[in-house]
């Protein structure tokens, strides 16, 4: 009979940085923040205020923020807003809430807790696009939140924040709740598209972009919940206020870091943009990790980036610095391995999800994540030799580069990682014939 | 475990074979509860276009019937305005859509990379030793469906954890999962209907 170790069960931590959280103000909460009390603490004065403001003048505001996309490519949200085309006809606010990414766990928070800063970015960035109609596209699985953000939109039409002639300003919206059914590749917006429009996800070629060509062939901006969830915050207090957290100028405003894997204390943990490293994450928010162990790497970006190695430890938290450290901060979802963690038999079970999760489009990417996952498992068990770990690379290559979405590229990356900076680790595989590490910590 | 990889063919042979579209719907009793089709033709309105309903509606077809058989996917079709083709390519490609029949309950317990470091694995297997099952199977009595799965839900900070049908259990400690396991002998979860017997609408929205 197997046993279940005893975990400590999420707490809060005491705070490194001086810094308290707004996209998540309540931690440890489990009860939505409904209207009543979500206005109290401020909540919808950003719309109040933008409504009153030009369309443009609200992109202005975003632009100068700084505020870059939390989704995973980082990308500036207010420039984003500005390539939608003044045409006459429907234009689309669509916010991506389809978190499927292993390790990420942000946006549920949002959505369960406040969903009502969702429902206000959602309606600021609508009005800024000139957009009536907005969707909030949600994972299938996130049944509460789904819940609870249309528990919040009916509130926020009984109030006419939302609707029709929104506070008597003759402008319209809808938000309308979309409940996806299970598949990673929603996630990817263009896939998200074509869920929308009820056919097989599988993304579509660029350009055109769907801030150009998007929902129903028409303008659409894509955002991340996380991203909008920022909106109402800039539009209440500035964008000169909001460029006092974090990194100025590219690295602005408050992310919230999704902490799993081997820590004491996993969670979200919101902290400005590059106030802390790593090491510190880990140590004084995450509790360090279990019975006094060291790490071995850290996945910041869930499968879908590179592992960083334990040298790169004293790393900012933020897009540059990751990147210039060598991976991606993605979607900040850290993913923590120690001295306990057999690294091939982590690449492998990362690879198998990507399997899952190929939709199957492009050739290479179906058939490579495979091919990857099945050499992977044979190399855990220690049945390989050399030649697979070049097979493993050659068959990266095939992969990234080569296919229509960034999910190829995904797909290489917890082999390709590993296979160049823990080497030592594979050969030792099958030097021993077997994988020198026990089963499945915990 | 499923594999996307070896169901596509699987779906593309029931995409194009030769029994894809069967009598036509009109021709039998419908498998369909009339409170479905109206809650499907309510989804229809509220979206710009119908066909963004297609989604929706299959699922509160299988919220009815517990899963979807073909029967049910053509007269989803048919309510959208839709080839049965379109509504089959959406039926096998999402992994919360089920084109077999399951256990009245079904246990899916994540084992992606952050709940395995987490306990993942040992939950699952403590409730296969428990229920007396491998992964992949039902219960002989059709109550229990045991699911291995390598998606994540969302849920890595509270590992262990498992979905029964759509609720959350998370930080599932050895006290917890002692529960869990008499809840689900209790049969406190099962939802009427999963084993595709005729039976009213499920309350949960799609
Ligand atoms: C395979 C794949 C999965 C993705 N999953 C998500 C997701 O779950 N949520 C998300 O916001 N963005 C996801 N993205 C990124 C989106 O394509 C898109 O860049 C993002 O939603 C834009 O929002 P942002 O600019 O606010 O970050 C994914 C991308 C790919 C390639
Ligand atoms: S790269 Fe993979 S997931 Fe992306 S479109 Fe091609 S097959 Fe689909
Ligand atoms: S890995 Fe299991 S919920 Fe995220």
């Amino acid at each position: 009979m197997t046993t279940i170790e005893e975990r400590p069960p999420e707490q809060q931590p005491s705070a490194a940085v001086d810094y308290r959280p707004m996209l998540l103000p309540h931690p440890g909460r489990t009860t939505p923040v409904m209207l009543e009390e979500y206005r109290q603490a401020g909540g919808y004065q950003g719309w109040e205020k933008a409504i009153t403001m030009a369309p443009d003048a609200v992109i202005e505001e975003v632009k100068s923020s700084g505020l870059r996309g939390r989704g995973g490519a980082g990308f500036p949200a207010g420039a984003k807003w500005g390539f939608v085309p003044k045409v006459d006809g429907p234009k689309y606010m669509v916010c991506n809430a389809d978190e499927s990414e292993p390790g990420a766990f942000k946006d549920r928070e949002i959505m369960e807790i406040e969903p009502h800063m969702l429902v206000e970015g959602v309606a600021i960035g609508s009005y800024a696009i000139g957009a009536q109609d907005a969707f909030i596209y949600i994972r299938g699985e996130y049944v509460t939140a789904a819940d609870r953000l249309d528990a919040a939109i009916a509130e926020a039409e009984q109030a006419g924040l939302v609707g029709g002639n929104v506070l008597g300003s003759g402008y319209n919206l809808t938000i309308r709740v979309f409940r996806g059914a299970g598949a990673y590749i929603c996630g990817e917006e263009t896939a998200l598209l074509e869920s929308l429009e009820g056919r097989r996800p599988m993304p579509r070629s660029r350009p055109p972009f769907p801030a150009v060509e998007g929902l129903y062939r028409r303008p659409t901006v894509v955002n991340n919940v996380e991203t909008l969830a920022n909106v109402p915050h800039i539009l209440r207090n500035g964008q000169e206020w909001y460029q006092t957290i974090g990194v100025p100028p590219k690295n602005t405003g408050p992310k919230i870091f999704c902490l799993s894997g081997r820590v004491n204390r996993p969670g979200n943990y919101e902290l400005p943009l590059g106030s802390v490293t790593f090491r510190e994450l880990i140590e004084q928010y995450g509790g360090g990790i279990p019975n006094g162990g060291a790490v071995k790497g850290v996945l910041p970006a869930g499968a879908s980036a590179p592992i960083l190695t334990a040298d790169k430890l004293d790393t900012r938290l933020d897009y540059d610095s990751v990147q210039a450290a060598g991976s991606m901060l993605g979607s900040a979802s850290l993913i923590v391995l120690d001295e306990t963690v057999c690294i091939v038999r982590a690449a492998a079970r990362m690879e198998e999800f990507f399997r899952h999760e190929s939709c199957g489009k492009c050739t290479p990417c179906r058939e490579g994540t495979a091919w990857l996952h099945e050499v992977l498992l044979r190399l855990e068990q220690g049945r390989g030799s050399s030649a697979d770990l070049d097979l493993l690379m050659s068959l990266s290559g095939q992969i990234s580069g080569k296919v229509l979405c960034a999910l190829g590229d995904f797909a290489t990356s917890p082999v390709t990682a590993t296979v160049r900076q823990y080497r030592d680790e594979y050969l030792e595989h099958f030097r021993l014939g077997r994988c020198p590490y026990d089963s499945w910590a915990a | 475990m499923t594999d996307r990889l070896n169901e596509r063919t699987a779906r593309d042979e029931s995409v194009h074979g030769p029994t894809a579209d069967g009598p036509s719907a009109s021709d039998r009793q419908p498998l369909l509860a009339p409170e479905t089709r109206e809650r499907i033709a309510a989804e229809i309105r509220r979206f710009p276009q119908r066909r963004t309903a297609l989604l929706p509606a299959l699922k509160m077809a299988q919220a009815q019937i517990g899963w979807l058989p073909p029967g049910s996917i053509a007269e989803v079709a048919g309510l959208v305005g839709v080839s049965h083709a379109a509504a089959n390519e959406l039926a096998s490609f999402y992994s919360m859509l089920r084109l077999r029949p399951g256990g009245r309950s079904k246990v899916e317990v994540c084992v992606q990379l952050p709940c395995a470091l987490a306990g993942g694995e040992k939950l699952l297997a403590v409730l296969s030793d428990a229920l007396d099952i491998a992964p992949g199977e039902v219960t002989p009595d059709g109550s229990i469906e045991l699911i291995r799965t390598a998606e994540c839900f969302g849920a890595c900070h509270r590992a262990p954890m498992c979905r029964v049908n759509d609720e959350y259990h998370e930080h599932l400690t050895p006290e917890a999962t002692r529960g869990l396991i008499e809840a689900l002998r209790a049969g406190t979860f099962e939802q009427p209907g999963a084993n595709g017997n005729a039976s009213p609408p499920a309350a949960s929205s799609a």
